[in-house]
């Protein structure tokens, strides 16, 4: 949806009406004429009052509504200028024109718009399901969200829109189906696998093959999006069985066991480990299912013990044992509490009055009654189960609440602690205290968000709409702080447009021309208006309120053009910033800073926005250019310098170094193109070098290390089927026999061993920067293990172009383990792919030296000890302290890059861009 | 309350993308997994994050539940459960006398995607 153009603004019908404002000249407009020609005058006037019935929506976007506004001020003008009634027969009539156009593609806005929102929908359903969907389903149905995209890239009529919204609606639904498929799906892997697991010898193996070419048959039904033939050739597998009926029994359970174990284990865990006093009973019913179903095949017995258990772990039950680990364990001396307990036991008991909660509020009426009792009770619980709330509270909390909360709780803790309960004296004293203080911990994100705000738009904080919250907090008024949030945050909420509109009307203001009194005039009164609505509570309204008049035809021009100009802006100022990372060419980036601000001061000191916008779309284009010329030179530098390191003889890399000199006094020029051409072409020359430094590389990692498997299971040389297997069977591209398996998540490869290589290099440049040097041989202990220098540096390389492809796993195999039980694999049934991955992890590793096989005199003397292999430093020193009865001075060892590959993680494939953002390690 | 995902992503995946998953068969004894583990100890404490660190991996292993798993990375296909194991073991050997909480006892964090700039802000490291 991202990529989606806007088909508007480049529509014939409505470029028409912009390209009649240019070649009228319409900007310049001509004074009413003084009153002559009656019959001319009435034309005129009728004219004026057709024209003035006309507005242009603010539904339409923004390029068509520039468009349009210019063609009603073409229309203007002529009707100005006219001076025979004859030439009113066509102005009267393109009026009309004008105002069918815009009924028209106000019918186009609003199909656009239903064709957006469904084809959303059917992008989030997809995704929302993808990884239950088995291969075939997967591939159906991504395909036809693509090519739903597709259609809806190049649509322009509403009849277009029209049937983008219908096909989006049709793959929502599809979608659905093929999510009741995938459970299916899942339900059938998991019956036929504990059904073939107590087969044997030949029957087992044909029942395997045979399942195994139902699920092939099945494949290709959803690949084609026809689910139920899928289902019926699963369930053709029954004929397999010496009694077919087994298949519905097995389906049967396996449904039973998904669902239990989406909705009810976690709760069911909690209840049989809590204090409950009937919950042993059920301790072991899982247990047996699983033994009567996967190891007796008796289904029906299986199903009614896991019934029992989703029955027994009900939400009340749930409830209640959360509810009784609020009794401190001091209670039970308590003749009272035990006769309460017993009761509540008798009245929540599963097999008999199987009330828990009714139990539950019979013990809250015993708790009240016995106030002081409970007192002790509560403070415990509080310590005990408040304290990991307690310290992400005060991790968040800032003065002057932040002290209340650590007095208020250590003062409790410290009395808690002595024993100290009396409800004036001791730890209850501070109950309802805590109780307030951690109410603030449910408003901390809204905090957050209006401190964000008044961050970010600092001018909002004097409509005081924070104070009454602020003013709470420091009256120690916690309750009521809480209570204020809401309010407050919403009128926050509304400043960021209300400024953002109050600033454009401003700019407006500031551009009119001297002689646009009127003009001027109501634009002046609706700012005063607006600001005094938003000082009177309502920055909503006041921002509404605004935007309307500015959405006047008079001002519509200037305005949208401004509004462009913003937009344009806060683009390209990205764009520039991203660009000038990779260069680092003070030349070249002071000719970038240039053009760029010769476009802000067009806007901001001539107040030509229209302009402005152009110069800035220059500069756009500009970067389009600069920037892959910067991300090659990023990574020939990268290059160059690998192959230094990897001890390339100088005359050898000479040729490339000149290469590439000569591309660098281009970029100084700067002379982009160039400049990007030869970088290109050094890039590409420089790929035999590469490929033999990157194997040197792995080698060198490679030996006696777990290192050294980059560029073999991520490699340019790696073909997709290789790829594709690693994921669905483990076995990697680099295996040396055929039961070796690597299992990945995501299956990845660099397009080039230029990408690797640089990649490489780039981030030890970057280990380097941050003091790990990874050519170090030694590292030094000193008895800290925390201060000792660092023994891993990793890195995410942004190379800022396509370096790679990659498989994603999505839905799992199911295995059956030990006991019978199936269960989730290491490889995968279904998988994404994806390309156009520009990032890649690179994480370097400190290795210690073997631990040599020797004889020493301890622990007793003599000791042989074998060669050995520390994990890191502070194993290398354990081991050779024990050794030696003292630590090494010394530790020998080196750095190996254990991992380099691409990232898939967050990659949205539609948009080609990483939707999580910078992941701390980000270079450059 | 929301803490910002990348934050523990950066610990955890010296775990998940460390020197042991390039073990033939890391999740066969977690041992292998000493020394990243002692890596992550080291770096979130330099960089101050460790009071950060445990309450993210406490309130993940006492609800892991449709989260946990976002910290898998893409290295090695870590099932839920693989995932508790291992928070759990590092837990355990980084603050060995620190109970870990009992269901619903965690704080409530909410794992959500943020930049470094906002979460400064939040915790008042901003500079």
């Amino acid at each position: 949806m991202a990529n989606t153009p806007d088909p508007l603004a480049n529509n014939p019908a409505i470029r028409q009406w912009a390209e009649r404002f240019y070649s009228l000249k319409a900007w310049t407009m001509p004074d009413l004429p003084d009153p002559g020609d009656e019959d001319v005058d009435n034309r005129r006037k009728a004219a004026l009052t057709e024209l003035n019935k006309i507005t242009i929506p603010a539904a339409l976007s923004s390029g068509a509504r520039r468009s349009l506004a210019g063609g009603r001020k073409a229309l203007k003008k002529e009707i100005l200028s006219a001076d025979e009634a004859a030439a009113f027969d066509k102005i009267d009539s393109d009026i009309s024109d004008l105002a069918s156009q815009i009924a028209a593609q106000l019918d186009v806005a609003a199909a656009r718009d239903l064709a957006q929102s469904a084809l959303a929908a059917a992008e989030e359903k997809f995704a929302s399901v993808r990884d239950s969907l088995d291969q075939g389903a997967f591939t159906y149905v991504e395909g036809l969200i693509k090519s739903a995209q597709k259609t809806m890239a190049a649509a322009v009529t509403d009849k277009n829109f029209k049937a983008v919204e219908a096909t989006a609606k049709d793959i929502s639904a599809k979608a659905e189906d093929a999510c009741t498929y995938g459970i299916y799906f899942d339900t059938w892997t998991h019956a036929t696998l504990a059904l073939i697991n107590p087969m044997t010898g030949g029957t087992k193996d044909a029942a395997a093959a045979a399942r195994s070419t139902q699920m092939k048959t099945a494949a290709t039904h959803s690949k084609a999006g026809n689910f139920g033939a899928a289902k019926s050739a699963l369930e053709a597998w029954k004929t397999n069985l010496g009694d077919e009926d087994d298949l519905a029994e097995a389906l049967s359970f396996a449904a039973l066991m998904d669902g239990y174990m989406a909705n009810t284990h976690d709760r069911c865990a909690f209840i049989l480990a809590s204090s409950v006093p009937d919950a042993k009973d059920f301790r072991n019913h899982l247990k047996n299912a699983k033994t009567k179903a996967y190891k007796e095949q008796k289904f029906a017995e299986a199903k009614a013990l896991l019934q029992e258990l989703i029955d027994y772990s009900s939400k009340d039950r749930g409830k209640l044992a959360r509810y009784m680990r609020g009794f401190d364990g001091s209670l039970r001396a308590d003749e009272g509490f035990r006769n309460a307990l017993t009761a509540a036991d008798t009245k929540q008991k599963f097999k008999g009055a199987n009330d828990p909660a009714g139990a539950q509020a019979d013990l809250q009426v015993w708790e009240k009654a016995n106030r002081a009792l409970m007192r002790k009770s509560h403070s415990k619980q509080i310590v005990k189960a408040l304290e990991a709330k307690y310290n992400a509270l005060k991790q968040v909390l800032a003065e002057p609440e932040l002290s209340d909360l650590t007095t208020t709780w250590n003062a409790h803790k410290d009395l808690a602690d002595d024993d100290k309960f009396d409800k004036k004296t001791g730890a209850p004293r501070y109950h309802a205290k805590l109780s307030q203080l951690f109410q603030l911990e449910k408003v901390v994100d809204d905090r957050r968000e209006m401190a964000q705000i008044l961050a970010q738009f600092p001018a909002a904080a004097a409509y005081d709409f924070h104070k009454p919250v602020a003013d709470n907090i420091a009256a120690q008024k916690y309750p009521e702080a809480v209570s204020a949030v809401p309010a407050a945050l919403a009128l926050l909420r509304a400043m960021p447009g209300y400024l953002t509109t109050k600033k454009a009307a401003g700019d407006l203001l500031a551009v009119l021309p001297g002689d646009a009194d009127a003009l001027k005039s109501t634009l002046d009164d609706a700012i005063k208006a607006a600001e005094i609505t938003a000082r009177g509570g309502d920055p909503a309204k006041a921002a509404g309120d605004l935007q309307t008049v500015l959405d006047g035809t008079d001002f519509m021009d200037l305005v949208l053009a401004m509004a462009d100009y913003r937009g344009k802006l806060a683009k390209v100022e990205k764009e520039h910033a991203r660009t000038k990372k990779y260069l680092k060419l003070p030349a070249a980036e002071s000719k970038l800073d240039e053009a760029l601000q010769a476009a802000r001061d067009r806007a901001g000191k001539d107040k030509e926005y229209g302009d402005a916008f152009l110069m800035l779309d220059t500069h756009e284009k500009l970067l389009k250019t600069v920037k892959p010329m910067a991300t090659a030179r990023f990574q020939v530098q990268g290059i160059i310098a690998a192959l230094k390191r990897a001890g390339v003889a100088s005359k050898e890399l000479k040729p490339f170094e000149d290469k590439a000199a000569a591309a660098e006094a281009e970029a100084k020029k700067p002379d982009f193109d160039k400049a990007g051409t030869a970088f290109d072409q050094v890039r590409k020359d420089l790929e035999k070098l590469s490929t033999e430094a990157a194997e040197a590389y792995e080698m060198m990692d490679g030996v006696g290390s777990n290192a050294g498997h980059s560029l073999d299971r991520h490699g340019p040389d790696v073909s997709d089927e290789d790829l594709i297997t690693r994921l669905k069977t483990g076995k990697p591209p680099n295996a040396h026999s055929d039961d070796e398996r690597s299992y990945t998540g995501a299956s990845s490869k660099f397009h080039s061993p230029q990408d690797w290589l640089a990649g490489r290099e780039i981030a030890a440049e970057a280990a380097l920067a941050k003091g790990v040097d990874i050519t170090e041989t030694e590292m030094t202990f000193t008895g800290d293990p925390l201060t000792d220098p660092d023994e891993s540096a990793d890195f995410t390389v942004e190379h800022g172009r396509p370096i790679d492809k990659a498989y994603i796993g999505r839905k799992k195999h199911l295995r059956s383990d030990d006991s019978g039980e199936p269960i989730a694999d290491k490889t995968y049934e279904s998988f994404e792919e994806v390309e156009g991955l520009t990032r890649a992890y690179v994480n370097f590793i400190w290795e210690p030296e073997l631990l040599p096989a020797e004889t020493t005199a301890f622990p007793v003397d003599p000791t042989v000890h074998d060669e050995v292999k520390a994990q890191d430093n502070a194993d290398y020193v354990t081991k050779y302290t024990a050794r030696h009865n003292a630590p090494p001075a010394k530790i020998p060892g080196r750095w190996v890059m254990m991992q380099q590959y691409p990232v898939a993680d967050g990659w949205d494939n539609e948009t080609k861009t990483y939707t999580n953002g910078n992941p701390g390690n980000m270079i450059p | 309350m929301k803490i910002r995902k990348e934050l523990i992503a950066g610990y955890t995946r010296l775990l998940t993308m460390g020197r042991a998953v390039n073990a033939p068969d890391p999740m066969a004894d977690l041992a292998q997994f000493d020394a990243d583990i002692r890596s992550m100890h080291k770096r979130a404490y330099k960089e101050g994050n460790l009071d950060w660190l445990r309450l993210a991996l406490d309130s993940l292993i006492a609800s892991p539940g449709g989260r946990i798993g976002q910290f898998a990375g893409q290295q090695y296909p870590f099932s839920d459960a693989e995932l508790q194991a291992l928070f759990r073991r590092a837990y355990g050997m980084i603050w060995p006398d620190q109970p870990l909480s009992e269901p619903g006892d965690q704080a409530d964090l909410d794992f959500v995607e943020m930049s470094a700039e906002d979460w400064d802000a939040f915790t008042g490291n901003a500079s």
